[in-house]
């Protein structure tokens, strides 16, 4: 059986497991999605202000999506206010 | 109901492209490569928010509950990547790692032999996978013999 580069059997030998998970994605394919990011973060945070506004519970998926854009935002240097937090 | 609307609820979920998506999950693997765990978890957490049926999110979720030691979320993830596809191979590999912490080894065997019907004799796989398999196919050996 061929072997791949020296690099991903590194990768292999420090952590097997995350080895295993495919590489399906671009970080520098991430950045200039930047535009996208910050409206969807900014869409899905209004419905949660909404959601507060009207003493309804924020949804798990929502929490999970925002909290996910956050990261994605702050790998972008892009933070919104820390009050939306 | 023609090709073409489920061509697009496929491609559309909660207004993600899957390339965004792609894009997105790739930062959480980068996130789990560079050991900032808990900034990983809520990337792969946020993908399988808004598209329950990504794979990828789930193994990340699983590799995460592996570190932390919980072995039973970490299956439950692992479960639900092979509900999405029950013919990956990584995922049946994570069940692999997980049930042998749970001394399963009957369940380990299952899998492992199927995992071993998929990729024994072909030049094409994955040697990651390849290598991963055969680590865990001695292991399982030297389990069974003791």
């Amino acid at each position: 059986m061929a072997t791949k580069s020296s690099k991903e059997i590194d990768a292999f030998a420090q952590a097997p497991l995350t080895a295993l998970m495919p590489s399906v994605g671009s970080l520098e394919t991430l950045k200039n999605l930047k535009s996208f990011i910050f409206a969807r973060y900014e869409k899905i945070d209004s419905y949660r202000q909404t959601a507060i506004s009207r003493n309804e519970r924020v949804s798990e998926q929502t929490q999970a999506e925002l909290d996910m854009l956050l990261e994605v935002l702050e790998f972008l240097k892009m933070s919104p206010s820390k009050e939306a937090r | 109901m023609s090709g073409r609307e489920r061509k697009l609820s496929d491609v559309l979920k909660r207004g993600y492209s899957d390339e965004e998506l792609r894009h997105i999950y790739e930062l959480g693997r980068f996130f789990l490569e560079s050991g900032k765990v808990a900034r990983a978890e809520k990337v792969f957490a946020g993908v399988t928010a808004v598209a329950p049926d990504h794979l990828p999110s789930w193994l990340g979720l699983a590799n995460i509950s592996i570190l932390k030691n919980n072995l039973e979320a970490a299956r439950g993830y692992a479960e639900t990547a092979r509900r999405v596809d029950k013919t990956s191979l990584p995922a049946a590999l994570y069940l692999v790692t997980i049930m042998f912490a749970l001394n399963e080894l009957t369940s380990v065997g299952s899998l492992l032999g199927e995992v071993g019907d998929s990729i024994e004799g072909k030049s094409d796989v994955d040697p990651n996978l390849y290598r991963f398999y055969k680590m865990q196919l001695a292991r399982f050996q030297g389990a069974i013999t003791q």
